[in-house]
């Protein structure tokens, strides 16, 4: 072991079939999904053709479980973590909406990975079969409770064989048309973190409806629903990990909500890569056809230096990405890592996706054009999986752990 | 292979090691330097550790094995203990690693032994006379000469920004041959390391900046004599270009894993008093105005030392991106470091403006490394 950056041949493969997969089925159809408001049906069919129905992001996570303990073999060593972070940066940058898209159970499944008993990850991740078109969702945001995820007001309580939910939802990613939805709620709001439970909601449960679908900035081809719950029943066994998993770990709920962030905010963070390489080599084939061969040597060599620059921010965020997946992938700690990762390039894809535009002046700012699109879309990279603001709580907590306290 | 951040266990060692080194001998005696240079106890401390040397093959008396990366981590952990005595210890350094890129076996053991000399050797520094202006290695530009005069080179001329240039055992100068007609400008120029003192002289080093205890003066080239066999390489058509690339790159990579050290100990020290002062009957760590400050300076270090790692992996794999992606990697670091060594200023407020404490030094050494050797390499209309 050492320090290595060359990817596997089997990472190679990965990474070679996602950018065919962006460059063919996810990229030409961009903009007009962008205008239909979901997925392409020429995209919808080559999922299918593949065999992508399992999803990837459920797939990384489920050999990587920060439970498991890492194997003890050398060169046994797990690296689902640092495939999906390089094949997901590809995905996205073909169209960061498209990645929302692909089938599987989304940010669903490290949660019924994690935490999930045998039988329900059976009854759950086996309806995502490789050439069906599914969607798992994951819903913890409420309209008052974002950020301070252990300030959520959705209720539940016990009725006989089942659970009784009731609250609101909001910005649940392909809330309307998943499968089932990993639904956070909470025994009394005073309990604070010990109060949570999790569940597995099916759609079509009685009680659950999707009142409205939102309008955003960008990453319109993406559904972002809100999902009610009116006196909502779930059977007991969704009650995700079941009784004993509660009773084990008090604070149960809110560790699986924290958990599944390890693993996915560096593909999270991965993505906003891919969204800043695109617009790059937009911005950087658009200069080189424009200013080859024009009078502006000044400005020509100013915007090679931005270009330059642009790709040193990608790169930075690129590695913070691969390291936060190294250590989980060896079954280390990597909270903070990957909330580095996550502010880092969060605030990147913006610097990079701003400069994009500036460099193509008048044009990037056109609605035909791809960098427009991408600069509405990554906005939102500094803000879901948890803000960057959260991420600096994260980091900064954990620099100071040991730190004595004065409250 | 796989992607892997690990750092194997001897160089683990090694690190660990120069770190304690840096705590216990080199941080107690940083402004010491600063003002007055290098003690000889110090530099000899630097050479007995094998700090010195980390340029030569372990046949001329250096590290086992220490490829571009591992000297990234060790020049890092020295850095972390001072970024000024890292940028003064004496030894080989880039000079040595262009001589073992391109001199005969037997001219590089002559050339470089005299470094590892168990006596002497913490005395010596080679160094590098290329730059000629504030804009870097331009081939069109470079107007010192070399000519051939019997069995010698005669060299004139004037260098610019020559670390320890007032004294170093081996300059190793870039001219222009005023013999040659080769087509290519780089393939005019000649490499020539100058042993001794004789035929060179500096002009009173420079005050600079930061990194004070270093020496970066003007040199000039009063018809100082190289045997014509001591020119290194062979004269083959783009060689010299190669050579001073890779020097160049490995450097940066270099000096880039320096500014993550210190990085890492402006951190270090801001955290640390964070955690110690109060202010509004709270620590200063716990105002999220400075935590999330600190949150960034912590994730810009570590962003930096991932992209000397990766440049230094890609010129230890003799990958063609290695030169650009090391002078990407010193870029960001540069930086980074301007951010956080401020930002390890800010934290302590008055205190950090006072020479009481390391942080004012520290933000003043990082600002000045990169810049003030001009070793920028000016090629295809994308200057650094």
């Amino acid at each position: 072991m050492s320090i290595e950056f060359e990817l596997s041949p089997k990472q190679r493969e990965v990474r070679d079939m996602s950018r065919m997969f962006a460059e063919t089925y996810l990229r030409p159809y961009a903009l007009e999904s962008e205008r239909l408001g979901g997925p392409h049906p020429a995209f919808v069919e080559a999922c299918q053709q593949f065999g992508l129905g399992s999803g990837g992001m459920g797939a990384a996570s489920a050999v990587s479980g920060a439970d498991e303990p890492a194997p003890a073999a050398e060169g046994k060593q797990r690296s689902a973590n640092r495939t999906m972070v390089v094949a997901i940066e590809e995905l996205a940058w073909g169209d960061p909406a498209g990645v929302l898209n692909m089938p599987g159970p989304g940010l669903g499944g490290p949660p019924v990975q994690f935490t999930g008993t045998p039988a329900q990850r059976e009854r759950f991740l086996s309806i995502f079969t490789p050439d069906s078109f599914k969607f798992g969702a994951y819903a913890i945001t409420e309209p008052a409770a974002g950020s301070d995820a252990k300030a959520i007001q959705m209720t539940c309580r016990k009725e006989g064989d089942h659970w009784v939910l009731n609250g609101n939802k909001f910005y649940i990613t392909n809330g309307k048309k998943a499968e089932w939805t990993v639904v956070f709620a909470t025994l009394d709001p005073k309990l604070g973190r010990a109060g949570q439970r999790a569940f597995v909601v099916e759609r079509g449960a009685p009680g659950f409806t999707v009142p409205k679908l939102e309008q955003k900035m960008g990453l319109r081809a993406s559904e972002t629903a809100w999902q009610s719950f009116e006196d909502c029943r779930v059977p007991a066994e969704n009650l995700l990990g079941g009784e004993a998993h509660y009773e084990a770990k008090a604070k149960g709920g809110f560790k699986t909500a924290m958990k599944t962030f390890d693993a996915t905010r560096p593909l999270v963070a991965a993505m906003a890569v891919g969204i800043a390489r695109a617009a790059y080599e937009l911005a950087r084939d658009w200069v080189a056809e424009r200013y080859a061969l024009s009078q502006h040597r000044a400005r020509y060599r100013r915007v090679q230096d931005r270009l330059e620059w642009m790709r040193t921010e990608i790169e930075t965020a690129r590695y913070l990405c691969w390291k936060a997946a190294w250590l989980l992938d060896l079954g280390r700690e990597n909270a903070k890592e990957s909330s580095m990762s996550k502010a880092y390039a969060g605030k990147m894809v913006d610097r990079v996706t701003s400069a994009a535009i500036e460099v193509m002046g008048p044009e990037g700012v056109l609605r035909e054009r791809m960098v427009e699109k991408l600069y509405r879309d990554q906005k939102v990279y500094d803000i879901f999986e948890g803000t960057g603001q959260i991420q600096r709580l994260v980091i900064s907590r954990r620099l100071f752990q040991d730190a004595p306290r004065t409250r | 292979m796989a992607i892997s951040f690990e750092v194997g266990d001897d160089l683990q060692d090694v690190v660990c090691a120069v770190e304690a080194f840096a705590l216990e001998q080199v941080r107690p005696r940083l402004r010491e330097a600063e003002q007055e240079g290098l003690s000889p106890q110090l530099a000899r401390a630097l050479f007995e550790l094998g700090l010195c040397t980390l340029a030569l093959p372990e046949s001329l008396g250096g590290l086992d094995e220490l490829d571009v990366c591992g000297a990234a981590l060790v020049s890092e952990a020295l850095a972390w203990g001072d970024l000024g005595v890292a940028a003064a210890a004496p030894g080989p350094r880039s000079a040595g690693a262009c001589v073992l890129e391109l001199a005969s076996a037997e001219l590089a053991e002559r050339l470089l032994a005299p470094f590892a000399d168990e006596e002497e050797g913490w005395r010596r520094s080679g160094t590098l006379a290329w730059a000629e202006g504030p804009f870097g290695v331009d081939p069109d530009a470079i107007e010192a000469t070399a000519r051939r005069e019997g069995e010698a080179w005669v060299l004139s001329g004037t260098k610019r920004y020559v670390w320890a240039g007032e004294r170093a055992a081996l300059t190793l100068v870039l001219a222009r041959d005023a013999g040659s007609q080769a087509p290519d400008p780089w393939d005019r120029l000649v490499l020539l390391p100058v042993v001794g003192r004789a035929g060179l002289r500096a002009e009173e080093p420079a005050t600079t900046l930061g990194l004070n205890a270093a020496s970066y003066v003007t040199l000039h080239l009063d018809g100082a004599r190289v045997p014509l066999a001591d020119r290194l390489g062979g004269g083959a058509p783009g060689e010299v270009r190669r050579a001073v690339r890779r020097t160049i790159a490995r450097k940066r990579v270099l000096d880039a894993a320096c500014l993550v050290g210190c990085m890492r100990a402006a951190c270090d020290h801001a955290f640390r008093y964070a955690t110690e002062r109060q202010a509004f009957g709270v620590y200063l760590y716990e105002h999220q105005a400075l935590a999330f400050m600190m949150a960034d300076m912590a994730t810009a270090a570590d962003a930096a030392r991932n992209l000397v790692l990766r440049a230094g992996a890609a010129l230890d794999a003799g990958e063609e991106e290695g030169v650009a992606l090391a002078e990407r990697a010193l870029r960001a670091a540069q930086q980074h470091a301007r951010e956080v060594t401020s930002d390890a200023v800010q934290v302590l407020g008055g205190h950090g403006y006072i020479q009481d404490h390391p942080v004012e030094k520290w933000m003043r050494d990082a600002r000045t490394l990169g810049l003030v050797e001009g070793l920028s390499l000016d090629e295809d209309g994308t200057a650094l």
